[in-house]
């Protein structure tokens, strides 16, 4: 009779014993398997916290020389280069790990419906107490004199990018994108606007309207270019803008390209303030930002600078480091107290069935054959129990992820997070510091969720490495559980068997 | 030639008192052996050194004149000798066909076998426990007989059964050695079955003595 026979007839006639080990060893695959999934959960968590906070490092002209500064009457000119395309691509190409970048400049726009109509009304939004009176006599006088000329003399911010994606209020969870698609440098004619103002001005995607120099009024004697614009995208501000007046807010900017601004504004720069470069894992920023610092335009005095902006990060860092070492210790205290205890059961087991060793020693099979029988047993019974774990691992770590991790998780940052402040650089408040065209936006609600939300799956890696460990430990309990016996000689275990 | 042959064989189990001395014996076909001697004089050690379970201190146990170690033991086990033993030694989680049929490559032949030993259909697929005593050990001579070695080694196959049953498996032994011309040394306190065999040995501190029969 085969080994394979002899193992199928001990799992059928020896039910209880079989049905013993085989929720042993679930419980031991399920704890093991939802605590690897666990530990998937909280890389997937910290690598969403890390790139909820935002962290990126910003490339702008080196500003500090002296000489590269033309003083007038009027003020001072930086006339040293500033940041292009090409200096963002030549940075890239030495980067890996990196996610995207954005170039980003701002500028005043008019837009209208129409060639020679009034500009479009925006939304009151500012803080200054003048602000709704200012914006309101001027909605007011819309429509009221169809003949008159006079316009609002208030314009858009235009949020000019090379790849709205990655700007920073959108990376930031400021700004999310409700509707339509983001924008590139190479298009021209095109736009994203806030919904509110879309929906103020009946506006929805798909729309033109007219862009036009903000210097140029309609009563001036200069007759305006009037660029149009296809509205390709709407945007949702989480949150309000922390600004005086409603013309500096985030909400009534325009999102658009160099490419649009050229084809109706005197200013042709080709050139934009500033590049925030966004790498795969935020984690990995500082030593990317160390890279460019090293390379020929940033060292000593050049042209540029980079700084870095990681502090969220580096804050929340550490704590969910701990939970993961928690978690792995969690899978490694699993896995030795589960070897040890499968090692005693199969000892006590193996002690057991001395008898029938004996016996299949005195018909001639070998050592070996014997254990290859009760490799195959536990093989059977670990495979469906590690498969049954898949759906009872998956549950147990939904629930811990649920009950625990979350509050644990929502507790790190809780703990992390500074005083909320205006100037403030908290996890639920977007600034771009030291810009005063790039208001902030406060009271985030959308951004906060994802920090704390704690996505649990069984990865079939998981699985994979649950079997292979499951089965590499139960053979080797089982090894080392026969070695006894096997050290006796066949009379000696006959011997005993008397 | 003889199908089995101790030749000066001795055995000790600590290395100093000898259990058995200088033992030097030949078994052949077709015959029924019986080693007969006091408690712990050494039998059960003997039938172990035949049956390649153990080895000798010195000396060598030859089968068809090759040392068992050169056949390798467990070898030995499987193709020349099959085992009876005093408490059966069944294994609990099979049936009687399937103890029948454990060191068997023709398991057809098992059913007939253990039908002709006096099982029914309906014994032969029960828990092997749930039988009798008498029942189990007529399922340890029935693997013994269907394993198709030369020689069986049965030890003490008579010491926990009743007078008939006793007579009965005597008788099966006797008819093993007859029809099927195997050798079959036996280990027994028992008069009546070492009276069955052709030769009777003693075993009396540590020396093997042919009895005159």
């Amino acid at each position: 009779m085969s080994s394979f026979r002899r193992a199928f007839l001990y799992l059928k006639r020896k039910r209880i014993k079989t049905i013993i080990l085989f929720f042993l060893i679930l419980v031991l695959a399920t704890l093991s398997l939802s605590a690897l999934a666990l530990k998937d959960a909280i890389e997937t968590a910290q690598l969403n916290v890390r790139q909820v906070l935002g962290g990126y490092f910003t490339v702008e002209a080196n500003m500090t020389d002296s000489d590269k500064w033309l003083i007038n009457e009027y003020g001072g000119k930086y006339t040293g280069e500033m940041p292009t395309v090409d200096l963002a691509e030549s940075v890239a190409e030495n980067l890996d790990g990196l996610l995207g970048y954005n170039l980003y400049d701002t500028f005043k726009t008019r837009v209208s419906k129409e060639p020679g109509s009034y500009d479009l009304p925006f939304i009151i939004c500012g803080s200054n107490q003048f602000d709704a009176e200012f914006v309101s006599d001027a909605r007011s006088s819309v429509g009221s004199d169809p003949d008159s000329t006079d316009d609002y003399n208030i314009s858009f911010g235009a949020h000019l990018c090379t790849d709205s994606a990655f700007d920073y209020y959108f990376m930031s969870g400021g700004l999310t994108l409700v509707e339509g698609r983001h924008i590139k440098m190479e298009e021209t004619g095109v736009a994203i606007i806030g919904e509110e103002v879309a929906k103020l001005n009946g506006l929805k995607v798909g729309d033109t309207v007219y862009l036009r120099d903000p210097n140029l009024y309609l009563d001036s004697d200069e007759e305006p270019v009037y660029a149009p614009v296809t509205i390709v995208g709407l945007f949702k501000v989480n949150g309000r803008s922390n600004c005086e007046f409603s013309t500096d807010a985030v909400e009534n900017n325009i999102f658009t390209t160099q490419n649009t601004l050229q084809t109706y504004s005197v200013y042709k720069t080709g050139s934009y303030t500033k590049i925030h470069f966004y790498a795969e894992d935020p984690d990995e920023l500082e030593e990317m930002a160390e890279t460019v610092s090293a390379l020929p335009q940033f060292k000593d005095d050049g042209d540029f600078i980079v700084s870095l902006d990681n502090k969220e990060i580096l804050a929340v860092k550490k704590p969910l480091e701990n939970i993961h070492r928690l978690v792995m210790l969690l899978i490694v205290l699993i896995l030795m107290i589960g070897a040890v205890i499968l090692w005693l059961i199969l000892s006590s087991r193996i002690k057991e069935r001395i008898r029938e060793a004996g016996i299949l020693l005195s018909i001639g099979k070998g050592k070996g054959d014997i254990l290859l029988q009760y490799i195959l047993e536990i093989t059977a019974v670990t495979l469906v129990a590690c498969a049954v774990s898949i759906f009872s691992g998956g549950v147990i770590a939904k629930t811990a992820a649920n009950t625990m991790l979350e509050d644990t998780i929502t507790n790190v940052l809780e703990e992390q997070q500074p005083p909320q402040t205006s100037s403030s650089q908290s996890i639920f408040t977007y600034v771009i510091p030291d810009d005063l065209q790039n208001p902030d936006i406060v009271g985030n609600t959308a951004s906060t969720q994802p920090l704390t939300e704690i996505s649990v799956s069984i990865q079939a890696s998981d699985v994979l490495l649950l079997f292979i460990a499951a089965l590499l430990l139960a053979w080797l309990a089982v090894f080392i559980a026969s070695i006894p016996l096997f050290r006796l000689k066949p009379r000696e275990i006959l011997s005993k068997m008397s | 030639m003889s199908l089995m042959e101790l030749s000066s064989v001795s055995y000790s189990y600590d290395g100093k008192k000898m259990v058995l001395t200088d033992i030097s014996a030949a078994f052949e076909e077709r015959k029924m052996y019986a080693i007969v001697g006091p408690s712990g004089c050494g039998k059960t050690t003997l039938l172990s050194l035949l049956g390649g379970l153990d080895t000798p201190s010195s000396g060598s146990v030859l089968f068809n004149g090759t040392d068992i170690k050169k056949i390798g033991l467990s070898a030995h086990r499987r193709d020349n000798v099959s085992f009876i033993f005093q408490n059966y030694n069944l294994i609990d989680y099979m049936t009687p066909l399937e103890n029948a049929s454990l060191s068997s490559a023709a398991k057809e032949s098992a059913l007939p076998m253990l039908t002709r030993l006096g099982l029914t259909q309906s014994e032969v697929k029960r828990n092997v426990l749930k039988l009798s005593g008498g029942q189990q050990q007529r399922v340890a001579i029935a693997r013994a007989l269907l394993a198709g070695t030369k020689v069986i080694l049965a030890d003490e196959p008579t010491g926990n059964v009743d007078d008939a049953m006793s007579e009965e498996i005597a008788g099966l032994l006797k008819e093993s050695v007859q029809e099927t011309g195997k050798c079959v040394i036996v280990v027994t306190h028992s008069t009546d079955l070492a009276a069955k065999a052709d030769t009777v040995f003693l075993l009396r501190n540590g020396i093997l003595q042919k009895q005159n029969m």
